[in-house]
């Protein structure tokens, strides 16, 4: 957000935003979520009381106790440093496809939008095939391609969601382009580059830093969903959706299994949406979409 | 407006087509082979050679794309599944309607959570019932569709023996998978129901009916719900797709004979008559639904109609 | 009960004796066959006018393949097909040979059987069985890729129907387990006329044999009905109609059973044992299969060409754990060889490789390898093998063994284990043929490369494989195949984890329940008790 022109003019905007936001107490309360998952994330080695990795086999799905705070899971590990660790994962899950689809989106969504003509039409019948098929096989279809795995499950939920971020970058431009000081600035001779990333991007940051933000969550989701159809992440790393997944086939005998780790992914999604509906409120009250 | 529904149903035809090769390529590039998982662990490499011929495998990316469209354009014709040797249009045709039966169910269900939820937070607004409702639809949104639903069914079916626990057939078996999808989207909706009838409660009319006596819940259902309804129209528009991709894992955790499951099961398995013909008609679907959506926008706000020419 | 069971066993007891020796006596047969119907009928009339529920409901893990006999290699699908279908010969719950739609078998020479048909069995279209189905079948099976691996013994040039009910099968060499074959599913019998004029697809999807149900209605992803056919020759079907779902989910099969939703569930998971066991209203039988479980060593892979490597990793490996943990006491039993137990010619007395971590280091330094082997575990991504693999992953490590775990769904694996890529990998096969010679052929045969998973070429095993299968004299033929399972042993293939047990949970109200090794439950004789 630091790179509009008019340095005074944007400083004071995001002062602006920030003062609403503040004032939002559910939006202050997912900020106040999100930190500590992002210091978890951080400082698992230093939080977490033991090994996430380290079998047990005596002590298998036991319950919550003092030593073990969130029990033992199907092969005696701690299941609260598992969470712990796991923070890491689906931050990292969460952020990484979330920027895989901005950069998709927006490149595509800048080039369709500001040059029109063939490549629009070419970009926005692609964006919308992929619409067409529903994200969650996509998704499969991708990770099958690719391969099981963190990394490919990542890409692979980033380019799902690449079509909502192209369109709202192309609505964008197509309401801006024609604006005097777009026009000013490219008859005083700016690149097409400079005029997309200084004067129209910016413009659109509000909408695509809720649906951004919005987006983490239904990643991490989305992660969970792919592990429970046996496409996850390869073990034994921590990782909550397949640590829930895992956990579903003790749910009768041992169901703090899926508890805690369930827990976890709500209580992340939790955060992101209260965020994410704190600054669709803050950026633009009018803001619907 | 004719006009414009047929362009748009013309359109279909290139994403229709786009669709269909992106998915083949997808799959083609796919590594695994559909013979050797029909004939399963211990099958000699002379009877999988033998099966791959058998089915055409053995042939290029074009003529085997090529003989897709044929049959599909000029014969009509989806394949016969590779596991199960029925007819591709047939099981389709089979498990299809049940998706959509319970993607129905499920919008139901998240409309009514949604609007409820949305009209307390919105007329009770900053008060307790505003975040308690609030914060039940999002609880709703952030659980994972299969362990809600597996805790439901353990729940309702087991403890409480009030439904049954999986299947499909009757309405009673149809509630809880509609649940499960349901309250994912119920959030969204919730939200946007708030929101925008905040903002519809605080124009003139509203004042104005307010002053002329009417009562509270007239109003509220009357004035500020219907001139709401539009961008709650959007959102449902919107969340259907989100509803098909939550039956794919509710469908597996019910035993629901659905085309979300199948869709699943013959990716994994590289059925791909089944992949490429189901994948067909969802995104046939969902390009119509969304065309459903705009022309009922059409004709709520007149606004939107003078556009379309 | 205990009683009518015991004079069944008489009965097959006799009808083995007639059909499984080597010289056939068709008086003897009859005898036998005799013997076990009325047997049947007193247990039929002793109990079912007490009976008032005739349809079963059970749950099933998958929807099946093609219902054609050679449609499909997963066992659920043969065991629906073996409700429908007939095959010459038939195995009893012992997993001896008896007779089936052959009423008597006879050893014409050492490459040469010939089978006389029961009179008068009708196919569920009405046409009688007739030697040219016998044909027809057989000449179909080899053409299909599932059938084909069991005919490729049998002569096909040479079979002959000198009348309608007599058939001649010729083997291509002396073959032992010509008579087992002849029990498998995929050789079932099909009507000719029925078959060719229905087309291949169609008759997968609706197809018409001999035995005591008869195919009723299947729809896609969520159930297949069988009724009972009143016309079978033998003795009819209790039930009227049996009903399988397809429930995949695992907790989701349980609770149906438990909720009553379903009166029967199959492939039950360990975690549930006790609770069903516990259950008056529910009972559960977990039974031997012919599933063995092991690890296998690509011995085409790098490392693991190496002996003392394999042995090393056996060592390394706490199978009594892994099998705990996976299985509990009560699913499995744990290894002791590389054939599962009750199978004639299975060597009992090799010695189990110890847990013995000091062993295995020692072994790994002799071959070369301090702290710096580092092998891929391939397998199928599902909840049993990521446990397994994580147990091993952390077992190996304590021997400096880096174990990298390769998760594949199941559309990716079989083609890439198919190109003997894979290191070490889980595998689970069955005795399907109830023959030992059959499995430890698609197991360690060199002609099976590319098939199983451990890829073996050894010469001298080969050899004994061979000779064993053509060795139609019994003691001598147990004897070589004492002799493969211990050089099997010795050099260490694979790490054999456990026989498994195949898992049923029922109501406590449906009786009649036989559970043989082949899985092949016999639904016709079920039936329910108030």
């Amino acid at each position: 957000m630091e790179r509009t022109t008019g340095r005074y003019k944007k400083r004071s905007q995001a002062q602006e935003v920030w003062r609403r936001f503040r004032r939002n107490k559910r939006a202050v309360a997912g900020l106040i979520m999100l930190i500590v998952l992002l210091l978890c994330a951080a400082f698992a080695g230093l939080i977490a009381p033991f090994d996430p990795n380290k079998q047990d086999l005596v002590n298998r799905c036991a319950v919550p106790s003092m030593e073990h705070w969130f029990g033992t899971d199907e092969l005696g590990r701690d299941i609260f440093s598992r969470i712990i660790y796991g923070a890491r994962i689906s931050v990292s899950v969460g952020l990484i496809a979330v920027s895989i689809s901005l950069a998709g989106g927006v490149s595509l969504g800048a080039v369709a939008g500001y040059y029109g003509g063939a490549s629009d039409n070419l970009i926005m019948r692609f964006m919308d095939i992929l619409l067409a098929i529903p994200s969650i096989l996509l998704n499969i279809a991708i990770v099958s391609a690719l391969g099981t795995g963190l990394q490919n499950v990542m890409i692979a939920i980033g380019i799902s969601s690449i079509p909502g971020y192209c369109r709202i970058v192309r609505a964008s431009i197509l309401s801006l382009k024609e604006q005097e000081f777009v026009e000013a600035s490219r008859s005083a001779g700016a690149s097409d580059f400079f005029i997309i990333t200084r004067h129209i991007l910016p413009n659109c940051i509000a909408p695509l830093t809720v649906q951004a933000t919005l987006r983490i969550g239904s990643a991490i989701l989305s992660c969970a969903s792919m592990s429970f159809i046996g496409l996850g992440i390869v073990p034994p790393t921590a990782e909550w959706g397949s640590m829930l997944s895992t956990g579903r086939d003790f749910i009768r005998n041992a169901p703090h299994l899926c508890t805690f780790p369930g827990a976890a992914i709500m209580y992340a999604i939790f955060a992101m949406n209260l965020i994410g509906d704190g600054l669709r409120d803050a950026l633009d009250p009018k803001l619907k979409d | 407006m004719t006009k414009y529904i047929l362009r748009r149903i013309l359109f279909m035809i290139p994403v229709m087509l786009g669709v269909s090769l992106i998915v083949f390529t997808l799959m083609y590039i796919t590594p695994g082979d559909p013979a050797a998982i029909i004939l399963d662990e211990g099958a000699t490499p002379e009877a999988i050679e033998m099966l791959r011929e058998e089915m055409g495998l053995n042939d290029g990316y074009f003529v085997r794309f090529g003989r897709f469209l044929l049959d599909v354009v000029v014969h009509q014709d989806l394949g016969v599944c590779y596991q199960t040797h029925q007819p591709v249009a047939e099981r389709i045709a089979e498990t299809f309607p049940n998706t959509m039966m319970l993607a129905g169910a499920s919008v139901l269900v998240a409309v009514v959570i949604g609007l409820i939820m949305g009209i307390i937070s919105a007329v009770k607004q900053y008060s307790f019932f505003d975040t308690a409702a609030m914060f039940l639809a999002m609880v709703g949104n952030a659980m994972p569709n299969f362990w809600q639903g597996l805790l439901l069914m353990l729940l309702f079916a087991l403890h409480l023996k009030w439904l049954p626990a999986s299947g499909f057939g009757s309405l009673k078996h149809l509630i809880l998978p509609a649940v499960t999808i349901g309250t994912s989207s119920a959030a969204a909706i919730a939200r946007m129901t708030r929101s925008s009838m905040l903002e519809v409660i605080r124009q003139d009319y509203i004042v104005s009916a307010r002053a002329k006596g009417q009562s509270e819940f007239w109003i509220t259902v009357r004035h500020a719900l219907a001139n709401a309804m539009i961008p709650v129209i959007t959102t449902i528009g919107m969340q259907f797709g989100s509803l098909l991709g939550g039956a794919v894992l509710t469908e597996s955790i019910f035993a629901v004979p659905g085309i979300g499951k199948m869709m699943v099961d013959a990716i994994k398995a590289r059925n791909y008559p089944v992949v490429q013909g189901g994948v067909l008609i969802i995104a046939l679907t969902f390009s119509l639904i969304n065309l459903l959506v705009d022309i009922l926008y059409a004709y709520i706000d007149p606004r939107i109609r003078s556009q379309y020419r | 009960m205990k009683k009518t069971l015991a004079l069944c066993m008489a009965g097959l007891m006799l009808c083995m004796s007639g059909c499984g020796g080597p010289r056939a006596d068709e008086a003897q047969t009859e005898a036998g066959q005799k013997a076990q119907t009325t047997a049947a009928e007193a247990v039929a009339e002793g109990e079912q006018a007490s009976t008032s529920k005739t349809e079963l409901l059970v749950a099933i893990d998958r929807e099946p393949q093609a219902l054609d006999p050679t449609g499909s290699n997963h066992s659920i699908a043969c065991t629906i097909v073996a409700q429908m279908f007939e095959t010459l010969l038939k195995f009893d719950d012992e997993m001896n040979v008896v007779c089936g739609l052959a009423e008597s078998v006879e050893q014409m020479d050492e490459l040469t059987l010939k089978l006389t048909l029961r009179k008068g069995i009708k196919f569920h279209n009405g046409d009688e069985l007739k030697a040219s189905d016998v044909i027809f079948s057989f000449k179909h099976a080899a053409e299909t890729p599932i059938g084909m691996p069991y005919t490729d013994k049998i002569d096909l040039d040479a079979l002959e129907a000198p009348d309608d009910y007599t058939v001649i099968v010729k083997t291509k060499e002396p073959y032992a387990a010509i008579r087992q074959i002849l029990c498998i599913s995929h050789l079932s019998i099909i009507s000719e006329r029925a078959f060719t004029e229905m087309g291949a697809d169609a008759y997968a999807r609706s197809p018409i044999g001999t035995g005591p149900f008869c195919f009723d209605s299947w729809s896609a992803g969520d159930r297949l009905s069988i009724t009972r056919n009143d016309e079978y020759w033998g003795d009819k079907a209790k039930l009227e109609k049996v009903t399988f779902r397809f429930i995949t989910e695992q907790t989701s099969r349980t609770v149906e059973v438990e909720s009553g939703g379903v009166d029967m569930a199959l492939v039950i998971p360990a975690v549930d044992y006790e609770r069903l066991e516990s259950n008056p209203d529910l009972e559960l039988s977990l039974y031997t299969s012919l599933y063995v479980r092991y690890i296998a060593f690509n011995t085409t892979q790098g490392p693991l060409k190496d002996k003392k490597v394999r042995e090393a990793l056996n060592y390394a490996t706490d199978i009594d754990t892994i099998c705990e943990v996976l299985y509990t006491s009560k699913g499995a039993q744990v290894s002791t060889g590389p054939v599962p137990p009750g199978l004639m010619g299975r060597a009992d007395g090799l010695e189990p490789y110890s847990y013995d971590p000091e062993k295995a280091r020692e072994l790994l330094k002799e071959a070369g390898y301090e702290d710096n082997l580092e092998v891929s575990f391939t397998y199928l991504g599902n909840a049993t093998n990521n446990l397994m693999a994580q147990m091993l992953q952390e077992q190996w490590a304590k021997v400096g063994v880096t174990l990298t775990l390769n998760p594949m769904e199941s559309g990716a694996l079989s083609e890439y284990a198919n190109g003997m890529k894979q290191e070490v990998m889980p595998v689970r096969t069955a005795f399907i043929s109830g023959d030992i010679g059959e499995g430890l052929e698609t197991m360690y045969h060199s002609r099976s490369q590319g098939t199983s998973r451990i890829n073996s070429d050894n010469p001298e095993l080969d050899a004994l494989l061979d000779e064993a299968a053509k060795e139609l004299d019994e003691e001598k033929r147990i004897e070589l195949y004492k002799k493969a399972q211990e050089i099997i042993h010795e050099e260490s293939y694979s790490i054999y984890l456990c026989y498994e047990y195949s898992s049923i949970a029922h109501s406590a109200k449906l009786r009649g329940l036989n559970t043989p090794p082949t899985e092949r439950v016999d639904y016709s004789r079920l039936y329910f008790v108030d």
